[in-house]
């Protein structure tokens, strides 16, 4: 179930009293059962998969805890481990990989027809199966004292507002949360609901109505790919997956935090970062957070030299790439935020600039170009993502040497300035302020109008779409 | 006053605020913006004067917006014997799905003339497209939401949505508003829209779209059938002869329901279209002309 669907609401209006009503324990079985129902609300079959990682992951992280025997611990940690990719490359990877193979030795002269699965991927895979990895390592690593309780284990990876798309949870951040009782407080529910309505309006007014605009232009409807066409294509697909993500990320905050939850932040304004590693700081920071801590900080991190840096670097966004989906679209497009990322780090040591990059004070002029032209390198990046493939993001760039006006584009234009400039004064604000959401320190008063506004505007500008949320396939 | 009970009531007064705008859209759209919408305004009107034309000698012109510019709504009972009563229902963008649960409704809602005329072109009877919000509000009956949902291929949260519109004539009619709003707010929402939606694929597969059309055309007419009704379907005038059309016309005498085809004494031209799909008045007149020949031949054999 979507969470700008009727049958969700009828969902969370079901859960919360009852949850309230219960003690922890009861709260946690509950909220469980409740977390298979919404995931076997998308498809049933795939319970027993996210049952099975779940039970191995538990019993290998109290065994790993237990033991003293670093050959054993090692070895359950590379079982766990192998199981869980196992998992995802069968289902995400098996036929991209096969494929892509295949390809490669044709182009050999050596014919193979490789047998595909065509296997439908497991709606969060990619969310539950990083989560379930960071929380076996940080065991492994004894950063984390492992759950005794496989319920409380279970509803930590399966909690339904993280579930099916994230933020995906650091373990020592939700864990605790999952075992400690929760009391209800009305004004975290408050700030919840207020999430939840400024998620909806992300969605189903921003990003909906940009992807009729992105979907048009990258469909080709705009016409033959020219100048116009293609720009109003990409700032309509960049806005169209950030206001669906973030929104998403929002709803996903909002009914954690009506449950006596918190996640963390998933997005901080990414669109007026003022360089690449800003970006990635401020855009689907849970994911940045992982690559991190999971990936690039194992790779070696900065501690091997500038080279080894910049090899860690464009690594780690290829495979965060790749893990969007089985697709070279997705690792060009991690490939391009990856050197980019290098190049930006070669270009402010060359500067001989020894502060971070993102702390450095800086002019209005410089920061506002910075902004600019940051936004215009994510864009560029984005028609790879978008686009269905290597070539169609080519021929569809090729298009911006190509001048040509129809009456419609300045509607479109019209259109997309409707939505996208509402979002982007609303950041400014919580830049600003440096606020979660919107009007979050005002007086009460300011926030129920603010919240009376949005609704209004979700109400009537809605788009009817049923478009999924971009991440879900993920 | 205590802290606690302070956020409460702020908590109270915001959820309160959430649900009184949502009651004050569902009230709004029922009392004012409805009744305010010509096209409403006539889906409405339609619909209501349908169970008048019921009984033997009765005849109910139903379809979408290609009925709508083919048969006029003041025309429609001139084309029927003098002995006969006739009357038009259209509800645009509707498709086969839409009207094989909407007649089942009007049967039970006592529309049962004796002769049912349904018009959709062959990829509207043979896709799986419906007019899901809208259809679930004006078309269905709400136990038969969930098989509508299930036999158009929707996913059980697009079901939940179906449902709502149901019960709920803001939910149902919201696309309607927001394409109203949009287009009084942008100039030009119109044509970009067309230029949004892309125009839809022809039914290549002519053997495909006769077997498809074939068992669809009998499962209508078994079910006008059981309101002792007999179906009569109309193929659309097209700009182009297409073979789909002739192959849905092929379908109907395969599931023996009398079909009525545009004459072919010389192709419809362009001014007899107002944009290449729907007829224009001189069009819709020889269309008419047409029809009315055609129907006194099947309504003299209807006892």
């Amino acid at each position: 179930m979507f969470f700008d669907s009727p049958v969700y609401f009828v969902f969370l209006l079901a859960v919360v009293p009852l949850y309230w009503a219960l003690r922890h324990r009861q709260q946690n079985v509950m909220l469980l059962v409740a977390s298979y129902f919404f995931y076997g609300w998308w498809d049933y079959r795939f319970l027993a998969l996210i049952l099975t990682s779940t039970f191995v992951d538990f019993t290998c992280g109290r065994l790993i805890a237990d033991s003293e025997d670093s050959r054993r611990r090692r070895l359950l940690l590379f079982a766990a481990v192998s199981l869980n990719l196992v998992f995802l490359g069968f289902f995400k990877y098996y036929d991209f990989f096969a494929e892509s193979l295949a390809t490669a030795l044709h182009s050999v002269g050596i014919d193979v027809s490789p047998r595909l699965l065509n296997v439908l991927l497991p709606p969060g895979i990619s969310f539950y199966t990083f989560q379930e990895l960071a929380y076996i390592v940080d065991v492994y690593k004894r950063r984390l004292e492992p759950s005794r309780s496989l319920v409380n284990y279970a509803l930590f990876i399966s909690f339904f507002p993280h579930l099916i798309a994230g933020p995906i949870q650091q373990p020592s951040h939700l864990l605790p949360q999952v075992e400690k009782p929760r009391t209800f407080d009305a004004a975290k529910a408050f700030d919840g609901v207020m999430l939840i309505v400024s998620g909806l309006f992300r969605k189903c007014v921003v990003a909906d109505t940009c992807a009729l605009l992105a979907n048009a232009a990258f469909g080709g409807h705009l016409g033959t790919p020219n100048a116009a066409a293609v720009l109003i294509g990409t700032y309509a697909f960049a806005w169209q997956i950030y206001g669906d993500f973030s929104g998403y990320s929002d709803m996903a905050r909002g009914s954690a935090q009506l449950l006596g939850f918190h996640f963390m932040v998933n997005f901080r304004q990414p669109y007026l970062a003022i360089s690449l590693q800003d970006f990635w700081r401020r855009w689907h920071i849970s994911l940045s957070s992982w690559l991190r801590d999971y990936l690039y900080i194992p790779l070696g991190g900065n501690r091997g030299g500038e080279a080894a840096t910049q090899r860690n670097l464009f690594l780690t966004m290829l495979i965060g790439g790749l893990w969007h989906g089985a697709n070279w679209t997705f690792v060009v497009w991690g490939m391009m935020h990856g050197a980019g990322l290098a190049v930006e780090r070669a270009f402010h040591r060359a500067l001989g600039s020894t502060r971070d990059a993102v702390g450095a004070p800086i002019s209005w002029i410089r920061r506002w170009s910075n902004r600019v032209a940051v936004f215009h390198l994510v864009c560029l990046a984005w028609v790879f993502f978008r686009a269905d493939s290597l070539r169609a993001a080519l021929r569809f760039l090729a298009g911006l040497g190509h001048l040509a006006w129809r009456p419609e584009y300045g509607t479109a234009i019209l259109l997309l300035c409707c939505v996208a400039i509402p979002m982007f004064l609303l950041d400014l604000r919580l830049e600003r302020h440096d606020e979660e959401y919107a009007f979050e320190r005002a007086p009460v008063h300011t926030r129920v109008a603010f919240a009376a506004v949005t609704v209004a505007a979700l109400l009537f500008f809605s788009a009817n779409s049923t478009a999924a949320f971009i991440y879900f396939q993920f | 006053m205590s802290d606690g009970s302070t956020r409460g009531r702020h908590l109270l007064v915001l959820v309160s605020v959430i649900v009184l705008l949502m009651l004050g859209a569902e009230i709004a759209t029922r009392r004012v913006l409805m009744p305010s919408s010509r096209i409403e305004h006539r889906v409405a009107s339609e619909l209501q004067r349908a169970p008048g034309y019921s009984g033997d000698r009765s005849l109910l012109f139903v379809g979408n917006s290609l009925l709508l510019y083919a048969i006029r709504d003041s025309v429609a009972p001139l084309l029927v014997p003098d002995s006969w009563r006739a009357s038009r229902v259209t509800v645009e963008q509707t498709h086969f799905l839409d009207w094989r649960y909407g007649l089942k409704q009007f049967a039970r809602r006592g529309v049962r003339p004796a002769v049912i005329a349904l018009m959709l072109d062959a990829g509207q009877l043979t896709g799986d497209a419906t007019r899901s919000d809208y259809s679930a509000l004006k078309l269905l009956a709400a136990q038969d939401v969930i098989p509508f949902g299930r036999d158009a291929g929707l996913h059980p949260t697009d079901i939940s949505k179906l449902l709502l519109s149901h019960f709920s004539a803001f939910y149902g009619f919201r696309a309607e508003l927001r394409k109203v709003l949009l287009s009084r707010l942008l100039p030009g929402t119109q044509e970009l829209t067309a230029l949004l939606v892309p125009a839809r694929a022809g039914v290549s597969d002519s053997l495909r779209t006769r077997r498809v059309a074939a068992s669809r055309i009998r499962e209508l007419s078994d079910l006008v059938k059981r309101s002792r009704a007999r179906l009569v379907f109309l193929v659309p005038p097209r700009l182009e002869s297409r073979a789909d059309d002739r192959a849905v016309a092929a379908a109907a005498a395969d599931a023996r329901v009398d079909v009525i085809v545009p004459d072919d004494a010389r192709p419809y031209d362009s001014t007899e279209f107002m944009d290449g799909y729907h007829l224009s008045v001189s069009g819709a007149a020889r269309y008419e002309k047409h029809v009315g020949t055609a129907l006194a031949k099947i309504l003299a054999e209807v006892k």
